[in-house]
Parts: C-alpha cells; sequence; structure tokens
C-alpha cells in the first residue's frame, strides 16, 4: 500500500560521456551491453558485469549490482545527431536513426570476438527529413523506422546486411515520433505529433495497412511501448499523461487507464517490462520534469497500476530523454536512462525485504 | 525569406538603455500579464534572476524581416511577457507578433529560446508561445516551439542557424557592450 520513495531506486553507474544531449539508450538482447547515442553523432557502447552483494562497489543492502564500463565510442558518420537506435533480437545488429534522415545499420567486424570493430554495413536512404525512431520486428526479419516527413518506413532484413523496402505509410499528418513492434506478432504501432497512435499490419492481399487509430492524447505522443504479454500499450505525451490501451479484439485498442498527475511537464519516454512483481510487470515513464517514475502493474478484473518508485531528479537539472528495461533475463529490475546532460545512468528498482 | 508579413511595423521608442524599468510604464495594457508574474521570487536567494533581467537577455534581438530593429522597439517583447519562477526553475516568454499572420514568428520564437538556452542557467526549463489572440495559427506555433526535437533539429539546418545568428548578434554584443561600461 504505501508509497515507496526514492530509497529503493539505486544508482547502480553513472557514465558522462556524451558531448551533448543524450537521446537514447539501448540493451543489448543477448550480451552485456548497453548502447547510447547523442547529438554529439556518437554511439557509445557499455560494457558490464555484474558484481556479487557488498563488494565494494556495492553496498550489501542492495544485492547484487552491475559494473560499466566504456567498451567503445563510434564515430557514426551521420551528419547530423543521432536520435534513435535499436538492437536486431539476435544482438548482432544495431540499427541508429539519425536527423540526417538516414537509418545506419552497425555490424561487428571480424567475428564476434570482443575486438572487432564495430562498423557500418549498411545505410537505408529514404526518408526526406529526420529519422526519429527505429525498432526491430519480434522475429528480427523486420526494421521499421518513422522520420519528420510523417511517414512509417517498413524494411525487411535480408542476408549480408541487405535491406528491402516493404512499405511506406503514409497515413499521420504529421512527424512520427517512434516506433514499437508486438513482442510477439508482426503489428507495428507508430505515435505521432498529430497527437494520433497508429496500428499497422502486413495485409496479404496488399501493402501494410493501418488498422486502428488510438486517440485520446491531446497533444504530441512522444514514446509506446508494449506489454511483455503483448495485449496492453502503454504511451507517453506531451500532454502529461500516460496512457494504456489494452487490445480488446484483433485490431481493436481501448484506452483503460490514464495516468496523469504524476509529471508536471512533457513525458518523452516510456517502457514497459517484465519487473519483478505484479501480474503485468512495471512502467516506467520518463520527463522534462526531470523524474522517472515506476508503476507496477495487475490485473484484478480491471487493470490496477501504482507507483512504485520514484527518482527526482534523475539527471539532476536536466531532462530525461529516454527510459529501457534491461531485458536480460535476471536483471528485470535494471533501468538505464539518459538525458540532456549527456549522461547515462542504470537504475535498480529494490524489491523485498 | 521573400515575402514581407508586414512592412509597416509599428516601433516603440525606447529609452535605448539596458535595465531602464521606466519602460514597464508604457506597459498599461498589459497589466492582466503583469500580475499573472507574481510568480517571481522577491525575497530571493542570490542565483535568482527576475523578469528585468530576462527581458534585457531578448529585447536586443533584432527581428529576422526589419533587421535595423529590436524585438523591443517591433513590440515583440516587453518586461512584463517575461515570467520567471525561481521556485520551480520556469522561464516563460509569451511575444506578440508584429502581425497576426507573421511567417517570421516560429524563427523569431527560435531565436527567444536560443538566447535563453546560452544564456540562462541550465536549471531553468524555458517555455516560448505567443501571446494568446495574438497570432492565426497560435496552438501550432506554440506547439512547435516547444517541441525540443524540433527545435534541435531546426538547430542543426545551416541555413537557419545564419538567420538566428544575425538576429542574435545584437543581443550578445549589447550585453557585453554594458558589462564594460
Amino acid at each position: 500500500m504505501s508509497l515507496v520513495s526514492e530509497l529503493p531506486v539505486h544508482r547502480s553507474a553513472s557514465q558522462t560521456g556524451h558531448q551533448d544531449r543524450a537521446w537514447a539508450i539501448a540493451w543489448n538482447p543477448t550480451k552485456p551491453l548497453l548502447a547510447s547515442c547523442s547529438a554529439d553523432k556518437t554511439v557509445r557502447l557499455y560494457n558490464y558485469r555484474i558484481t556479487p552483494p557488498s563488494s565494494e562497489d556495492e553496498p550489501s543492502s542492495y544485492g547484487e549490482g552491475l559494473k560499466f564500463e566504456l567498451n567503445t565510442s563510434i564515430a557514426t558518420g551521420h551528419a547530423k545527431t543521432v536520435r534513435a537506435l535499436a538492437w536486431s533480437p539476435s544482438g548482432n545488429t544495431l540499427a541508429t536513426g539519425s536527423f540526417d534522415s538516414n537509418v545506419g545499420i552497425w555490424q561487428q567486424v571480424g567475428g564476434e570476438d570482443e575486438e572487432g570493430a564495430w562498423e557500418c554495413v549498411s545505410s537505408l536512404e529514404g526518408h526526406e527529413t529526420e529519422c526519429k525512431g527505429v525498432a526491430y520486428s519480434a522475429s528480427g526479419t523486420l526494421l521499421a523506422s518513422c522520420s519528420r516527413d510523417k511517414s512509417v518506413w517498413v524494411w525487411e532484413v535480408l542476408p549480408d546486411a541487405d535491406f528491402e523496402c516493404m512499405g511506406v505509410l503514409m497515413e499521420h499528418s504529421q512527424d512520427v515520433k517512434s516506433v514499437a513492434w508486438h513482442p510477439r506478432e508482426e503489428i507495428l504501432a507508430s505515435c505521432s505529433y498529430d497527437d494520433t497512435i497508429r496500428i499497422w499490419i502486413d495485409d496479404p492481399q496488399d501493402d501494410w495497412d493501418c488498422v486502428a487509430i488510438l486517440r485520446g492524447h491531446t497533444s504530441t505522443v512522444w514514446s509506446i511501448s508494449f506489454s511483455p504479454d503483448g495485449d496492453y500499450i502503454a504511451s507517453g505525451s506531451d500532454d502529461r499523461t500516460v496512457r494504456i490501451w489494452k487490445r480488446v479484439t484483433q485490431y481493436k485498442w481501448d484506452c483503460v487507464q490514464v495516468l496523469e498527475g504524476y509529471h508536471d511537464r512533457t513525458i518523452f519516454s516510456v517502457a514497459w517490462g517484465e519487473g519483478k512483481l505484479g501480474s503485468l510487470g512495471w512502467i516506467a515513464s520518463a520527463s522534462s520534469d526531470g523524474q522517472i517514475i515506476v508503476y507496477q502493474v495487475n490485473v484484478k478484473g480491471g487493470i490496477e497500476v501504482r507507483v512504485l518508485t520514484k527518482a527526482m531528479s534523475a539527471h539532476d537539472v536536466y531532462d530525461v530523454n529516454c527510459i529501457a528495461w534491461c531485458p536480460r533475463k535476471g536483471l528485470e529490475n535494471y533501468l538505464a536512462s539518459c538525458g540532456d546532460d549527456g549522461s547515462v545512468r542504470v537504475w535498480k528498482v529494490q524489491v523485498g525485504k | 525569406m521573400n515575402e514581407i508579413y508586414n512592412p509597416n511595423p509599428t516601433i516603440l521608442k525606447t529609452a535605448g538603455k539596458r535595465g531602464t524599468r521606466a519602460s514597464s510604464g508604457l506597459w498599461d495594457l498589459d497589466e492582466g500579464l503583469a500580475g499573472g508574474c507574481g510568480l517571481c521570487d522577491d525575497h530571493s536567494v542570490s542565483e535568482s534572476i527576475d523578469q528585468n533581467e530576462v527581458f534585457d537577455l531578448v529585447r536586443f534581438i533584432t527581428d529576422p524581416e526589419h533587421k535595423h530593429m529590436t524585438l523591443e522597439e517591433l513590440m515583440v517583447v516587453s518586461a512584463p511577457q517575461c515570467s520567471v519562477s525561481n521556485e520551480t526553475n520556469r522561464v516563460l516568454i509569451e511575444f506578440t507578433p508584429t502581425v497576426p499572420h507573421c511567417g517570421m514568428s516560429t524563427v523569431i520564437g527560435l531565436t527567444l529560446r536560443v538566447r535563453l538556452l546560452r544564456a540562462l542557467p541550465n536549471r531553468f526549463k524555458v517555455d516560448i508561445r505567443v501571446k494568446p489572440g495574438s497570432h492565426q495559427s497560435e496552438n501550432e506555433l506554440n506547439k512547435q516551439l516547444n517541441d525540443k526535437e524540433r527545435v534541435a533539429a531546426a538547430l542543426e539546418n545551416p541555413a537557419l542557424l545564419i538567420v538566428l545568428e544575425e538576429c542574435l548578434e545584437s543581443a550578445q554584443n549589447r550585453v557585453r557592450g554594458h558589462a564594460h561600461q
């Protein structure tokens, strides 16, 4: 019942490094690697290892921890800000979306040993203006990208770093801010400056089709995240609310919850993770107000959401731009964040005891 | 930049000096707004700032269309249109486009934002809006000027950056000049 305060959120690592605003972070799904990207046009990769409880790095009360070190800083060659990042499900490929309108595809050349350098193996050109989001489908066979040019592109991932455009989805009336794939099915969600979320599927008879428009937010929708079971979507908006949408029929999504009054500036990022408690896991939201808030989600008849914990000035006085839950087994209570200070921080949400 | 949106703007005769409080007397019309600036913290700690200081940062920015005139002279900004909260670290400027169809309003808003980004302590969150009722595309303008991703992308556009720097040059020089007086 009690609202847990800052204490259980423990900053287990802090990395300053980017020379400018850090826009996005992404955990590698299979390897101990965390990536961040920035207006400084670089991508930084951090290795991490699990440290035992009560090592000198980690107060014993916090249990095990993670220790980070910089693996490499990649000068991407993008001509402008690197805005977005996505790892392929295999963990072998990293996609970057840049304000220079291109999507970069990065792989470690010379085998998968730790020494192999990351190189750009492909550059996807198609967007007319800033690319703002990239995402791999669960199978890794499709890559989606979105842009200020109002379009979403779906690319098929072919062997030898080759990509083929499968569809250009043009129904948003303004910038498309972000894209996210369903955790199992080939269902794509996009969110926009036009205040809507759109759901897309590959029509076997035709092209990619918009099968649903989710209306309710009263300003730009910055970020969307599917629940781990795929039955819900969380969205974060400039209207300062988080909305939770439930899949009620195959292609119909209804808003079942509005979380308002928690943030008092734009919400830039939402992330829905497995968590360690709660039947539907944990949602985290991050905002220009400096807060990261973690909500626990349960289903008891309806959906039940309560604040589990929060970090007030997560990046000191700066905006928090992106948050991401660690997808690796056993580390579901680790959350990474990045902000306008250029730093990447990793948080541990303490449970039990 | 080819179209002229306001060939004959109304011009305010300014005292031409920085920090003049007398000018606030010219703004009786804006009393409502000035009253809304009760956010200002009088019993301030050393680092707190007030609306006049914010105004001083932006008043000498020149208009992108009328390059020899400042935003103060064109009555685009005034001290009462700048509000500050030192408690919540917020700064809000509500500027008045010279005409309700002014196509330069985005650029003016950007110059205000960039000036404050460069000059204010990092702790301040800045909101730039047009004064309610002063522009026919008020909501669209406000949304655009406060979308930090669009602002960030605009600032990576070399052609736009040249225009912004021209507008800002005078503001930066005159504050610097004052420091030597």
